[in-house]
């Protein structure tokens, strides 16, 4: 099932990657992270078994996170 | 083995955790530590050091073993042409400079033709060099522009580059011109006089070193542009102009691109760009007077009419 998050705090597109790899180092699939630079926010959507752990992941890296 | 790899793209705590990541998971690494400018490792023979380098760039990275402050030329152009919020005020400058160039040479070219109603032969003699002059203005305000778009504090060396290269260029151009249009004496005094106000006045930004070098570029620039021009009148001036012309101008472009990287690059710089109607209004004001003096001061032998 895909999921989408909202993450504030991402302000460049090294954000975008870290969030990117950290998702797939967790095995989620179909990860697609678009990023809204004025405005620091990140959308994130992915596939996975267990979509609070990919948010308690994404908060550990200092990322505000609403679904 | 011991090696450090400099990469001036890693710009913030992001960047670092990205690269952490990705070196932790290589082999071969048995320590590293990255800051901000560089990446020092400690490696084993397992570690391909130019593979690794390879896949940093393909993070997005650049990456070298030497140090590399700033992106090459064609790397800035590249991102230039790419990434125009960043440039904003340089692809402000140039919409600017390409519509007021074309307002004021058909401005120009109205002027000349009016002119020519008045003094037969006016448009053949005068046409070729208020062109020029046309250009030089353009040029010249788009540079002070873009100068003082950027509210910062700068070096004095930084200072006085710009006083000196817009104190030069200006009486190298308007001495050049006003030279072959109205003699040495008249020449050298426009050019010397022009490129030395706008020369100090843009060097004031560095205080009395930057007003000196302006000063003093102004008054070589000036008399040089007008000795040249005057000297070379009989011999092959119309295919000497367009390329002294070109030259010069190549220099602020050159001066803009300096601007960029020793103000701006790097650092968080106060922008306040002065608007259209103003940059078009102080344009055509300084091509009028340069104009004005063109047509009405003595004029020279060689243009005859």
């Amino acid at each position: 099932m895909s999921h989408s998050l909202t993450v504030k705090g991402m302000h460049c597109k090294s954000c975008k990657m870290l969030v990117e790899d950290e998702l797939e180092d967790m095995g989620a699939t179909d990860v697609n992270v678009s990023l809204d630079e004025p405005t620091q926010t990140g959308t994130v959507i992915f596939n996975h078994s267990n979509p609070e752990q990919v948010i308690t992941a994404i908060e550990d890296m200092n990322y505000e996170v609403s679904r | 083995m011991k090696t450090r790899l400099y990469s001036p793209d890693i710009e913030c705590d992001s960047c670092v955790k990205v690269l952490n990541r990705m070196l932790k998971k290589e082999r071969g690494i048995t320590d590293f530590k990255i800051t901000t400018e560089y990446i020092d490792l400690s490696y084993d023979k397992k570690l391909k050091l130019k593979l690794l380098m390879k896949r940093i760039k393909e993070k997005g990275y650049r990456v070298s073993s030497r140090p590399m402050d700033r992106p090459q030329i064609r790397e800035r152009i590249g991102e230039f042409l790419t990434d125009r919020k960043k440039y904003m005020i340089e692809w402000r400058m140039l919409k600017y400079m390409t519509v007021t160039l074309i307002f004021a040479l058909v401005l120009q070219g109205a002027f000349a033709y009016m002119m020519d109603g008045l003094r037969p032969g006016f448009m053949a003699a005068y046409w070729p060099w208020l062109t020029y002059l046309t250009f030089s203005t353009v040029f010249i305000s788009a540079a002070v522009w873009h100068f003082l778009a950027y509210r910062t504090t700068v070096t004095c060396m930084t200072g006085m580059m710009i006083g000196m290269t817009i104190g030069m260029q200006t009486g190298m151009l308007v001495g050049a011109v006003l030279g072959v249009t109205n003699g040495f004496f008249w020449g050298a005094m426009v050019g010397m006089l022009s490129g030395s106000i706008i020369g100090a006045w843009t060097g004031n930004c560095c205080g009395i070193m930057g007003i000196m070098e302006g000063l003093m570029s102004g008054i070589m620039g000036g008399t040089m542009g007008a000795m040249i021009t005057v000297m070379m009148v009989f011999d092959h001036i119309h295919w000497f102009m367009p390329v002294y012309v070109f030259l010069n101008l190549l220099i602020l472009v050159g001066f803009s691109y300096m601007l960029f990287e020793e103000l701006v690059e790097g650092k968080d710089v106060a922008v306040k760009p002065a608007s259209f109607p103003a940059f078009l209004a102080a344009c055509l004001g300084a091509l009028a007077l340069l104009t004005a003096l063109v047509v009405f001061l003595p004029k020279s032998t060689f243009l005859g009419v």
